[in-house]
């Protein structure tokens, strides 16, 4: 059988460095996705909101919950070639993120499963403010595929693999 | 949201009432973007073929697929939108590569009251123009129950 790329523990956890969003986040999110909603890059109508400003997309939240770990943890988070997200669960946007918070990720392990590959790795994903308070939180489970196993992921991308 | 008016309430939703979006072909210049942005280096994301098409990294394909609904004739976010509660589910079923056509669909699948607001689930479907599946998930959100002066 072939070895796991990783070892993980259950509870064991990791925290990224922070990234501070900008306006310019918030609008460079907005084009990438098409999402030009009021709520996030209307200044004049939010300030009569009760938010008083323009919120971000929760899914940069979302999004950054992975980049996050890269470079530092890389390792950890994507031991093989092949690391990929198999689903996400119970995810939650539980406070607004505004311009001008910085927000961390920190992850961790829930549970492990080594039996035969592809491997999985459930992540309980908390994303931070700098008051830190949990803006986001979801499980992600992650699959490891070991490097001899590469083909049947990158079958998908239509690639020999 | 079957009537005439487009969705404002929650009152206006019924449970099977189905939002579609259009269509949209993701280009490797929108992967490269978000990868960019994200930071998202995975390396199963970042192995172009010959003819310069890349993986469409699987958050990407997400985002963009359920974003791609606030541009439905229908209404998938109404006027007097609360809150985004969050996803109980997203499931990745099929990767893609860049230059790949996909739209989406959510349908409602229940309306639960809840003070003066409703919950609106919705079960969405992001696929490709050659009816792969490509993730989907379940998610709700919290709307406004028309009052009686509105």
């Amino acid at each position: 059988m072939t070895e796991p790329p990783f070892r993980y523990s259950v509870g064991e956890q990791r925290l990224s460095q922070g990234r501070t969003i900008t306006e310019a986040d918030i609008r460079t999110w907005a084009g990438l996705v098409f999402d030009f909603t009021s709520l996030h890059i209307d200044a004049e109508l939010m300030r009569n909101s009760e938010f008083g400003r323009p919120i971000a997309h929760g899914y940069i939240a979302m999004n950054l919950s992975i980049g996050l770990f890269f470079p530092e943890h890389s390792k950890w988070y994507a031991p093989a070639e092949t690391t990929r997200t198999a689903r996400w669960e119970q995810v939650r946007f539980l406070a607004p993120v505004f311009a001008g918070d910085t927000l961390r990720c920190r992850r961790t392990v829930q549970d492990v499963d080594y039996d035969t590959p592809p491997y999985f790795v459930t992540h309980l994903v908390e994303v931070i403010n700098q008051h830190d308070v949990i803006v986001l939180s979801g499980r992600e489970l992650v699959e490891i595929c070991a490097a001899d196993d590469d083909s049947a992921s990158l079958a998908g991308f239509g690639m020999p693999g | 949201m079957s009537g005439q008016r487009p969705a404002e309430w929650f009152d206006d939703y019924s449970v099977g009432d189905t939002v579609t979006s259009p269509a949209m072909t993701v280009t490797a210049d929108d992967v490269r973007g978000y990868s960019r942005f994200t930071n998202d280096v995975r390396p199963v994301f970042r192995r172009s073929r010959e003819d310069g098409a890349v993986p469409v990294p699987q958050m990407y394909l997400f985002s963009l697929g359920v974003a791609l609904l606030l541009h439905s004739v229908e209404t998938y976010i109404p006027r007097h939108f609360v809150a985004f509660f969050g996803f109980d589910l997203i499931e990745f079923h099929h990767d893609v590569r860049s230059g790949t056509v996909i739209s989406s669909t959510a349908t409602v699948s229940e309306l639960v009251p809840r003070g003066r607001n409703g919950l609106i689930t919705y079960r969405h479907q992001t696929s490709s123009d050659d009816g792969r599946l490509l993730v989907s998930s379940s998610h709700r959100i919290l709307v406004r129950q028309r009052g009686a002066d509105d």
